[in-house]
């Protein structure tokens, strides 16, 4: 699978369980809200429930009020009563859902009706008549009679009362459990909506672990082969058996390390032929060189005729040999920068710098100053005898000024010495600056002076063989300053 | 990468300049020593003293050789910069020139077997190829009947090209020296070669892209030289 698709999946399977989440959050609290409307509706009916019982007593009250008072005053609570009940009546009828309650409201509804039709109206439309024929008195005592003394209205009035109870007691019952319910409810959707939440952060964990996983290893694999790359080992590989981005740039890296391989091998072949080249050569040209040498020397013993056009042919002759020793000793000594292992040495700088002085004889009236403060290195000694004889000795050997000076200082560079050589000498014009450094480069006539043009390639072979770099800073007729750097 | 590559053409370059700048320089004292040494045999002929006379033929045998290894040297480096004219070459032919330039006035044979259309590539080079491969099996032939076989086979991408011949072969421990230069495997003083010529070979051929094997045959020498077309 392709590693972003990984991606995608991941990410949208995360989504999705927290969308699950959201979605069952949303159905519970709709599912609380409804509950909760119950319970208020409950609290409702309770309510509405006490007013019509209130109404009823109203009603009572009028009732009795009228037949003691006679008084058509009196009625008016009876009837605002009367049409109260029907009213909350008409009103909680539909709030119930409970067939036990509506059957309650019914049954009272039917006796407040019976109640009224039965006993309170007959009873105040016999009042009436006494008020206003007191000889109907009979006929309002027979009813007081038949239907107040007998308590049959009270009864009624208590039939009602005890519905009511009964009512109220069964819807209380109901808002209990509506709020039960509700309580229930809220503690489920709480249980649900953590577990969900928890397993949401699981499967994101997970995901992101497992997708971690496959990037984590290669990745740390790919540092890895990028870190051997940049300490110049070429020798790296990786192995991607999976099929996806991080396995085609595994396998570009794998390309790209197995060219800088190629690269390397090469270079490091080219370098080593080329050492190897110039030691056979400067090697094989040795042999007939040497013969040349020798038999010129017999010659020039053997023969006795002092003439001195011969004498200077001779001369000549042998100073060629010499030459040609000279260019090959050249060759072979800049082949062999970098073959052999040296042990390295410690010692103080400024008493190598009297043994080269010494060893090189400069002109008694030129100067050379040494650096002023000592310092004590542990180094390859040859390496840097060679270096800083060759600089040394063309300080001396190119100088053209009657008070000729060379001036050696040293001065520290990070992890390195920086040392310079530099001398009063004719400078070197800048077009010659980086040529200086090749085989055989040199800026005279190459018969004029004793040298191959080789000292100064052996010194830059030797300075970066080391890790060191080597520069030049000069000045037409005034100075010229080789400052090179030296590991410590 | 790229850093490499380009130390990598410095580098060659800096070999082909090496081999040039040696060989130039050393010509130049080897001319005047050997201008030197004859004329001083002229101002000194009719009295050179006792064993003088040879030491002048030794010295001058020396110059001479010299001269010839600083030569090849030259050759050397100029494989990658001389002779860079692509042309048709019809080996068959060429073989053939060479064989009659070659043969005169010496017990030789020269063969040809197989067949290979004409084509384009290095043609000097390769001739200088073939040239020197011939002339080696004749030099180091003990044999008073020189035989060399020369097969040519056409591959896809290359003409194969053998050299075969009854000479005496070469010993195995020195097989992988003898295309580097200027190894012999004559005495230095009895032959007039200076071992340059199958480094130069070698050299021609991997500069053209091509391959090169020698090996032992029962009767003989053979060498091998895979040459791409282009």
């Amino acid at each position: 699978m392709k590693l972003l698709t990984k991606l995608y999946l991941g990410i949208g399977l995360i989504l999705l369980v927290f969308s699950i989440v959201t979605f069952s959050y949303l159905y519970q609290s709709a599912k609380l809200d409804h509950r909760m409307d119950k319970v208020q509706l409950s609290s409702e009916v309770l309510r509405q429930s006490e007013k019509m019982q209130k109404s009823l007593v109203d009603m009572e009250t009028g009732f009795r009020g009228f037949l003691i008072g006679e008084d058509e005053s009196f009625l008016q609570p009876y009837h605002k009563g009367h049409d109260e009940g029907n009213r909350i009546y008409k009103e909680i009828m539909p709030l119930l859902e409970d067939t036990a309650e509506i059957r309650l409201l019914e049954e009272i509804g039917r006796i407040e009706e019976d109640w009224r039709d039965n006993f309170s109206l007959v009873v105040i439309d016999a009042k009436r008549k006494v008020i206003k024929n007191p000889k109907y008195e009979a006929d309002f005592e027979l009813a007081l009679d038949t239907l107040v003394k007998t308590g049959y209205g009270k009864m009624k009035m208590d039939l009602l009362r005890r519905k009511f109870e009964e009512f109220d007691r069964h819807h209380l019952e109901n808002k209990n459990e509506q709020l039960k319910l509700f309580h229930q409810s809220l503690e489920y959707t709480r249980i649900i909506s953590s577990i969900l939440t928890v397993l949401a952060i699981i499967t994101g964990i997970f995901i992101a672990y497992l997708l971690g996983k496959t990037v984590r290893k290669r990745l740390t694999a790919m540092i890895n082969l990028a870190d051997q790359i940049a300490k110049g080992n070429f020798k790296g590989h990786l192995t991607d058996n999976k099929k996806d981005e991080m396995s085609l740039l595994s396998r570009s890296l794998n390309t790209m390390v197995d060219k800088l391989n190629l690269y390397f091998t090469n270079l490091t072949k080219a370098n080593k032929e080329l050492d190897q080249f110039a030691y056979v050569v400067s090697h094989d040209l040795k042999a007939p060189l040497r013969a040349i040498n020798n038999l010129a020397e017999w010659i020039s013993e053997d023969i006795t005729d002092k003439d001195p056009e011969i004498m200077k042919k001779l001369e000549l002759m042998r100073g060629r040999v010499q030459r040609m020793e000279n260019l090959i000793n050249g060759i072979l000594a800049y082949s062999k920068v970098g073959r052999k292992d040296i042990a390295p040495e410690t010692f103080e700088v400024n008493t190598l710098l009297g043994n080269i002085i010494d060893m090189l004889a400069p002109p008694s009236n030129y100067q050379i100053i040494l650096p002023t403060q000592p310092l004590t290195l542990t180094t390859q000694k040859i390496m840097l005898v060679q270096v800083l004889s060759n600089l040394i000795g063309n300080s001396f050997k190119y100088n053209n000024k009657p008070d000729g000076v060379t001036v050696i200082t040293w001065r520290e560079a990070g992890s390195f010495y920086e040392f310079m050589v530099k001398d009063n000498g004719p400078g070197i014009p800048e077009q010659f600056h980086d040529r200086i450094f090749g085989v055989f480069q040199t800026i005279e006539a190459r018969d004029t002076r004793e040298s191959t043009g080789i000292g100064l390639a052996i010194v830059k072979k030797i300075i970066e063989e080391k890790g060191g770099r080597i520069r030049i800073e000069s000045k037409e007729n005034e100075f010229t300053s080789f400052i090179f750097t030296w590991p410590r | 990468m790229e850093d490499c590559e380009t130390r990598l053409l410095k580098l060659n370059a800096e070999y082909e300049e090496f081999a040039y700048i040696v060989s130039h320089d050393l010509k130049a004292p080897v001319r005047a020593v050997n201008n030197l040494a004859a004329w001083l045999e002229e101002d000194l002929a009719g009295n050179l003293p006792g064993d003088s006379e040879e030491n002048f033929r030794l010295l001058r045998n020396r110059v001479a050789r010299l001269d010839k290894m600083i030569s090849a040297l030259l050759d050397f480096s100029r494989v990658a910069r001389h002779e860079l004219e692509i042309s048709e070459i019809d080996l068959s032919q060429k073989i053939e020139v060479l064989s009659t330039s070659l043969t005169t006035g010496k017990n030789i044979i020269i063969r040809q077997s197989g067949q290979v259309p004409v084509f384009k590539t290095y043609a000097g080079k390769l001739t200088y190829v073939l040239q020197e491969l011939l002339q080696n099996a004749i030099l180091f032939n003990d044999k008073t009947q020189t035989e060399i076989l020369v097969t040519l086979q056409d591959e896809t991408d290359n003409i194969r090209i053998v050299v075969e011949d009854n000479g005496p072969g070469m010993a195995e421990a020195n097989l992988p020296k003898i295309f580097t230069m200027f190894y012999t495997s004559a005495p230095k003083d009895t032959m007039e070669t200076t071992g340059a010529g199958l480094a130069i070979v070698n050299k021609i051929v991997t500069f053209a892209g091509g391959q090169i094997f020698a090996e032992n045959t029962s009767g003989g020498f053979r060498v091998t030289v895979i040459w791409p077309k282009i």
